[in-house]
């Protein structure tokens, strides 16, 4: 147990996808070692785990869904060392295991060979249809199932099925021990077996209220982290062959940390505002120029003017990317300064109504939309699977699109596509076809990057470039 | 020197209450501030660690006003920055009068500058114009810094702090020369929440979220700053004060504004001038000075039917 303080909770976090390093723990220990978060004299145990959780919760937790994330791994943690018998407990438990289904496989054996000495397999045959009749009576007596007493506890249970006759008096002399003796006994191996089972397939069968708790997390804090975390740890286990497969509801290809970072680089400085910063440059010109200095020449200070607008497709195929549109739409609202983030819903391609909700509740004519925008600053990202999803090559959809696109560059100058199915899937679908006339990507985090590249006015050559090649092909 | 080399283990207890009338280093009124003992904690552990601290919570819980009351009780110098949204991270650690240097160079120039004014000009430290984290890394003693709401500012602002952050120094181009701290201040950022801070600055800072009160403290805060009034008052005000918050709570839910400490404050300054028969009347009828309590017209229209009598 010479182990270093709070580390099994510390690595446990970190691979919960907490962003802790090595310095974090640092500062804990340090913490520690200053006198903080540790028991003081004359306080309950209750109190002391509060203390501890304390200093946790000040060290490394920065948001409350990081914090949801630490009780629970602290709970876990330090209910079980609260509880130091627990171990113990359970050894015992399979010690007693072991015992028992011994000594009932013991008598199953003895049973089963005296059975077999006294009466012939012919004579069990002809006996067969009258064997349901003792069983209620096993049950009756199942509660005194120790060994040694089988013999006086066949007079004792006899008298109620004594009054009808027709069964042999030997045949009922065995055949109630022996089903007593063969129940108890095959419980016994099945639970044997089955202790057994369970141990080899998991070393750390404590663990398992574990791995439950993360997954109920998973949906409280819709982390993706911890899906990723979660096919991580079955891709290591080698033994757990039979839950290989991860049922999740989201496709998650970019994690809400990663779009936050992307989110991040799209930015455009302007000058703008009042003048307040020196030219430096334009004023020592002007004092070269003039002889001598008449008056410092005065700038705008450079701001971050980028107005993003996004698109979502909602509903349909689109259906199983809604955790990552929903999480696109967040990050971009609350991770950087973008203006009035517009956020537009559609469905299937937009025509002649956008809508300001999910629900396609809240019509706007997309002549409104689009009127708003402004030329120089507004930048649109659109996230649809352009038809990918469902395959094939529908030419209305891919007119219709290709119609609202050139409107729509006709109000910005930089328009992006990300796309949340693969590339492989898009040939020789609609997609396919409207990649020709925007940049298209991938719904990764390569693909939200260079989407965001194109954003910025970068790389947008390459892409025109493609644009261009592509339809010299096609000539 | 051991002193500066080995600096003694400062504590905040939350138990030092300024007297009525007393200033501040800066001049302004202190007032009494009562810590939950979580927050004493954090306090102390951020002071221990020498890491900044990050507070969040509603507006008007009294962030800020943490600040001085630690400055106070632990008799240190207090420097605030309060961000703006033009604000740079430069501008924490030193502006550079660069127009000032042009307009005497053109001066000196023409000869019409004194002998003293000319050997002034001659040290170019002359145009630094020191900011809150500049002038607490050059104070032998330490500091208490505070950066006030850090989400106000571009959202780059935060991530061009690491570095003095989290080592202590910057350097100053005009003159070229490093400025180290000489003993690490006691830095307190805050934040409204209004945009997420970048995670590497946040892997900086140790955080407390500062909760709202309980209605015991509530009670206790009114009865430190007006302890002339009545128990029963102070009961019926915080009590009155709670359903509406309440009420508000149920409609908006966590996120919209809700009545803060600080407003709860200013109208309980309003009451209090009233002699007690007469506030508490108020107090039973319709809400009293709601203009104080509700900042919205919708609020207005919603709460202020919500008396007792009806």
């Amino acid at each position: 147990m010479d182990e270093l303080p709070l580390l099994e909770l510390f690595t446990r976090l970190r691979e919960a996808g907490m962003p802790l390093g090595i310095k974090d723990y640092e500062l804990a220990l340090r913490a520690l070692q200053g006198g903080y978060g540790l028991a003081v004299q004359g306080a309950t145990p209750v109190e002391n785990r509060a203390a501890l959780a304390r200093l946790c919760r000040t060290l490394w937790v920065r948001s409350p869904d990081e914090q949801r994330l630490l009780d629970v791994y602290f709970d876990q943690l330090f209910s079980h060392e609260a509880t130091p018998e627990a171990l113990p407990k359970s050894k015992r438990r399979i010690f007693q295991g072991v015992i028992v289904s011994l000594v009932s496989l013991l008598l199953l054996g003895a049973g089963v060979k005296l059975w077999l000495t006294y009466h012939p397999l012919d004579l069990i045959l002809k006996n067969l249809p009258s064997q349901p009749t003792p069983s209620p009576v096993s049950s009756d007596a199942g509660s005194t199932k120790t060994a040694g007493q089988h013999a006086s506890i066949t007079p004792a249970s006899q008298p109620s099925p004594l009054p009808p006759p027709p069964p042999p008096p030997i045949w009922i002399d065995w055949s109630l021990p022996l089903v007593l003796i063969l129940g108890v006994g095959g419980f016994g191996v099945w639970g044997f077996v089955r202790g057994l089972l369970k141990r080899g397939t998991d070393p750390s069968s404590e663990s398992e209220p574990n791995t439950n708790l993360a997954s109920e997390l998973l949906h409280e804090t819709e982390d993706e982290i911890q899906l990723a975390q979660a096919v991580r740890q079955l891709a290591t286990q080698p033994d757990r062959s039979r839950d290989r497969f991860v049922l999740s509801a989201d496709y998650l290809p970019v994690t809400q940390r990663q779009m936050k970072q992307s989110w991040r680089h799209l930015r455009r400085m302007v000058r703008e505002g009042l003048a307040v910063e020196l030219d430096v440059e334009m004023t020592v010109r002007q004092i070269a120029s003039d002889g001598l200095l008449l008056e410092p020449k005065m700038i705008s200070p450079h701001v971050n003017r980028t107005e993003l607008v996004l698109l979502l497709d909602q509903d349909g195929s689109m259906v199983p990317f809604h955790s990552l549109s929903v999480r696109l739409a967040e990050t971009a609202q609350r991770g950087g300064r973008l203006g009035q983030a517009g956020i537009y819903y559609f469905h299937n391609c937009p025509v002649d109504y956008l809508y300001t909700d999910a629900w396609h509740q809240e019509a706007e004519p997309t002549s409104n939309v689009l009127a708003q925008l402004r030329r120089d600053r507004t930048v649109v990202l659109i996230f649809s699977d352009a038809g990918a999803a469902r395959g094939g090559l529908n030419f209305k959809r891919v007119s219709l699109t290709i119609a609202f696109l050139r409107r729509l560059k006709q109000h910005v100058r930089y328009v992006t596509w990300v796309n949340p199915m693969p590339k492989t899937r898009w040939a020789g679908t609609t997609a396919g076809e409207i990649a020709r006339y925007v940049p298209m990507f991938e719904g990764t985090r390569q693909g939200l990057d260079q989407s965001i590249d194109v954003l910025r006015g970068r790389n947008v050559l390459n892409s025109q470039l493609h644009e261009v090649t592509q339809r010299q092909g096609e000539l | 020197m051991d002193e500066i080399l080995k600096p003694q283990q400062l504590e905040y207890t939350g138990a030092k209450q300024p007297k009525t009338g007393e200033q501040g280093s800066n001049g302004q009124l202190l007032s009494p501030y009562l810590p939950s003992p979580e927050l004493v904690e954090a306090v102390n552990l951020a002071i221990y660690l020498e890491r900044p601290l990050l507070l969040k919570g509603e507006p008007g819980c009294g962030k800020t006003q943490l600040v001085t009351a630690v400055a106070h009780e632990l008799g240190l110098p207090f420097e605030a920055w309060y961000v703006k949204s033009t604000s740079r991270a430069l501008d924490g650690l030193y502006t550079y009068d660069a127009v000032g240097r042009l307009r005497d160079a053109q001066l000196a120039a023409s000869g019409r500058l004194s002998e003293a004014d000319l050997r002034r000009i001659e040290d170019p430290s002359t145009y630094i114009r020191w900011g809150a984290l500049g002038k607490a890394f050059r104070q032998t003693r330490r500091t208490v810094v505070l950066i006030d709401e850090i989400d106000k500012a571009d959202i780059d602002f935060p991530n061009d702090l690491l570095l003095e952050l989290d080592e202590r120094r910057f350097r100053v181009e005009e003159i070229d020369q490093e400025i180290r701290a000489v003993i690490p201040p006691i830095v307190f950022i805050t934040s409204n929440d209004e945009k997420d801070l970048p995670d590497a600055f946040l892997r900086r800072c140790l955080f407390h979220y500062v909760e709202f009160p309980s209605s015991d403290r509530l009670s206790q805060i009114i009865r430190s700053r007006f302890p002339q009034t009545s128990q029963k008052l102070v009961d019926q005000a915080v009590s009155r004060f709670l359903e509406l918050r309440q009420e508000m709570r149920k409609d908006k839910g966590e996120g919209g504004k809700k009545a803060s400490t600080s407003e709860l404050i200013d109208w309980f300054r309003v009451l209090q001038r009233y002699p007690e028969e007469k506030a508490l009347a108020q107090l039973s009828g319709k809400l009293p000075f709601a203009g104080v309590l509700l900042k919205s017209w919708e609020d207005h229209i919603r709460y202020l039917r919500l008396g007792k009598g009806g």
